[in-house]
């Protein structure tokens, strides 16, 4: 079985299926009076329940995380809500499980519907109160996430704020779940906790039953059940291995990372949010080299405003003091829709309206986010990159609207730095041949890769059928990274990496050898690769970098590498 | 009725909506938040934060029974704390 990979890592052990509660359906009771007193009771003993999870919490995980139940308790205790449950059930002759139903939802409902995100995340809160007091009304006594044993693997359809509140991420191995991808809520603890996380698999939870033995691999996706010894036990190797390189790289928090001939690397993280920092933090970034600011515009319903962005900017410029922050111009189109903005259905979404070129078309839209960077500018190291340029012209004119915003805020009196640094990322091919004439234009460079590929090959990178035909080992990609790093060197600019070869362990050496300046990636590959460059030396790498430069083919540079 | 304008970055979330409800309990009148013509029980977390009141929304305070006056002032005060 295979599902996306949200949190990476190996976990191995005891399956643990969360129950679901059954569907409630609408009766007519007889004795109100009896309706009423058990949904008192129920509201007494679950009141009981968070006020016991609250206190357990607090002195296991901090205040700070059991503040949920605090939250939870006081929508319990809210009069209209109670009232509404007993108002539908004396009125309406109602049975008390499709009461709780009734307000939950609409409770939920309108919080959903709210402009606000943070009101939108409420409705979770609620949805989760309403599973409670209906598990207590139908007398299922759901098995206990808090109280699974050492070595589980939990298995769920999806996970509730109060589900991974109560996850203890000593005796959590894993999670699969059936819903869920990247940047979905239990993907998003599972990385915070270091739990590995496989998501979006049909049916799971009735493939497997209480105490299956499985496999679950959060770095490709892969579950594997009641495996075999011989598979089990390559699996513990790996995942020893894992544990003990984790220990190890924990001496290279703090420490430079720098050849041992003594070229200064900026290793720096790839981040989607807000909520990303502490991870990066966590794992000492030396800066951000890739904040992908696309993910404001697709999280939100309708267009970010200024403030809202200024907002996030300055937060990200802050938490990282003065270590730089590279913050990518929306890149919008090809596999990332936003539900708001009226993109036309195209046949290659890829090769079509999209990123800049979006941008340079809806001036104020682009606008909007380039003040917003100005303004937070103060707070902070900051670089912008724009996305998907493919054309002096386009550099032109995105750099023309940039001083343009940086006037109208003069004229405003506002504030912005002076010390920006303006980047592309090269990522289209005839950016990468025309780089010498880019690199006369901008302060620096950052090569996406997992774009370069797929232009450069001419291999549409969602599709698996060409998974072979999609590789950074194709030498005619490799020569055009080294042709930029070049070209950008010769202008004296400096060149970072930021798609996810950066972090490819087998192609840092070569990377390095070709004068590669930054590397960002995503943050549990930090220090890994800071222990890596740390031990090589850049003038001996030349010859191998040379012999890669002028194989033939993939096959060649992988013998070169030592890859199988 | 008295007029409340809310002056909060983030207008009433959570935790100030939580700071009213638990100061309102205490006390047996009814109290209710106005807004567009639209009323609204203070006492209720879920009412109070249903409610969206962003940065700049005015509200209208409704208090009847007994202790009105001290829970007026009480509920100023908080909101003149939150404000500030």
């Amino acid at each position: 079985m295979k599902g996306i990979a949200v949190s990476p890592g190996i976990g191995i052990g005891k399956v643990f299926i969360k129950e679901e509660l059954p569907e409630v359906e609408r009766r007519t009771i007889e004795n109100i009076e009896n309706e009423i007193e058990k949904i008192e009771n129920v509201f007494v003993e679950v009141e009981e329940d968070l006020k016991n999870l609250y206190e357990e919490k607090k002195i296991k995980l901090g205040e700070d995380k059991a503040q949920i139940f605090k939250a939870h308790l006081m929508i319990l205790q809210d009069p209209e809500f109670s009232d509404r449950i007993r108002n539908n059930i004396k009125n309406e002759k109602m049975n008390a499980e499709y009461a709780n139903k009734l307000v939950i939802d609409e409770f939920a409902n309108m919080f959903e519907s709210m402009d606000d995100e943070y009101f939108r995340q409420r409705a979770l809160d609620i949805k989760d109160i309403g599973i409670r007091i209906k598990a207590k009304l139908l007398n299922i006594n759901t098995s206990k996430l808090s109280e699974v044993k050492k070595g589980t693997i939990v298995i769920a359809k999806d996970l509730t704020p109060s589900d991974t509140a109560q996850l203890n991420e000593e005796y959590v191995n894993a999670i699969i779940t059936e819903f869920g991808g990247e940047t979905s809520h239990s993907a998003i603890i599972a990385n915070t906790l270091g739990i590995p996380g496989v998501m979006g698999i049909k049916n799971i939870t009735n493939e497997f039953k209480n105490d299956d033995l499985v496999i679950v691999n959060g770095n490709d996706g892969l579950i594997i059940k009641n495996p075999d010894i011989i598979t089990l036990n390559r699996y513990e190797e790996l995942l020893k291995e894992e544990k003990s390189e984790k220990e190890l790289l924990k001496e290279m928090i703090g420490k430079e990372t720098i050849s041992l001939d003594g070229k200064k690397i900026e290793i720096s993280a790839n981040i989607a949010s807000l909520k990303d920092i502490k991870n990066a933090l966590d794992n000492d970034a030396e800066g951000v080299g890739l904040f992908r600011s696309e993910f404001i515009y697709m999280e939100n319903t309708k267009l970010p405003a200024e403030e809202e962005q200024f907002e996030i900017y300055r937060e990200v410029l802050k938490k990282f003091e003065n270590k730089p922050v590279v913050i990518r111009t929306m890149d919008i189109g090809g596999d990332k829709e936003v539900s708001y903005l009226d993109f036309e259905k195209e046949m290659n979404p890829f090769l079509g309206y999209r990123a800049i070129r979006y941008c340079l078309d809806e001036i104020e839209v682009f606008k909007t986010q380039l003040k917003a960077l100005l303004r937070a500018s103060v707070y902070g190291k900051l670089r912008i990159m724009f996305p998907m340029i493919s054309s002096m012209v386009e550099l032109k004119k995105a750099k023309e609207i940039f001083e343009e915003c940086k006037n109208e805020l003069k004229e405003d009196n506002k504030i912005y730095s002076n010390d920006i640094e303006i980047g592309i990322m090269i990522e289209v091919p005839t950016a990468a041949i025309m780089s010498d004439k880019l690199a006369k234009e901008v302060d620096f460079f950052s090569i996406g890769t997992n774009d370069l590929i797929q232009y450069s090959t001419a291999t549409d990178r969602m599709n698996a059928n060409l998974k072979d035909l999609y590789t950074p080992y194709n030498p005619g990609v490799l020569r055009l990274i080294n042709m930029t790093i070049e070209n950008a060197h010769k202008e004296g600019i400096w060149v970072g990496m930021c798609g996810s070869v950066a972090g490819n362990q087998d192609l840092i050496p070569v990377l390095l050898a070709m004068g590669l300046d930054e590397f960002s990636m995503a943050p549990t590959t930090m220090l890994k690769s800071r222990k890596l460059i740390n031990s090589l030396n850049i003038e001996e790498l030349q010859n191998i970098k040379n012999r890669v430069l002028d194989a033939a083919d993939k096959n060649e540079i992988k013998k070169i590498l030592n890859i199988n | 009725m008295t007029k409340v304008k809310i002056l909060s970055e983030h207008g009433l979330h959570a935790r100030p909506a939580s700071l009213i409800v638990n100061a309102l309990l205490k006390y047996d009148c009814d109290v209710n938040f106005i807004k567009d013509g639209n009323k609204f029980n203070a006492k209720s977390i879920m009412n109070i934060m249903g409610m969206g009141l962003q940065n700049g929304d005015e509200i209208e305070l409704d208090i009847t029974g007994e202790d009105a006056e001290i829970v007026e002032k009480e509920l100023l005060d908080i909101f003149n704390e939150l404000n500030g």
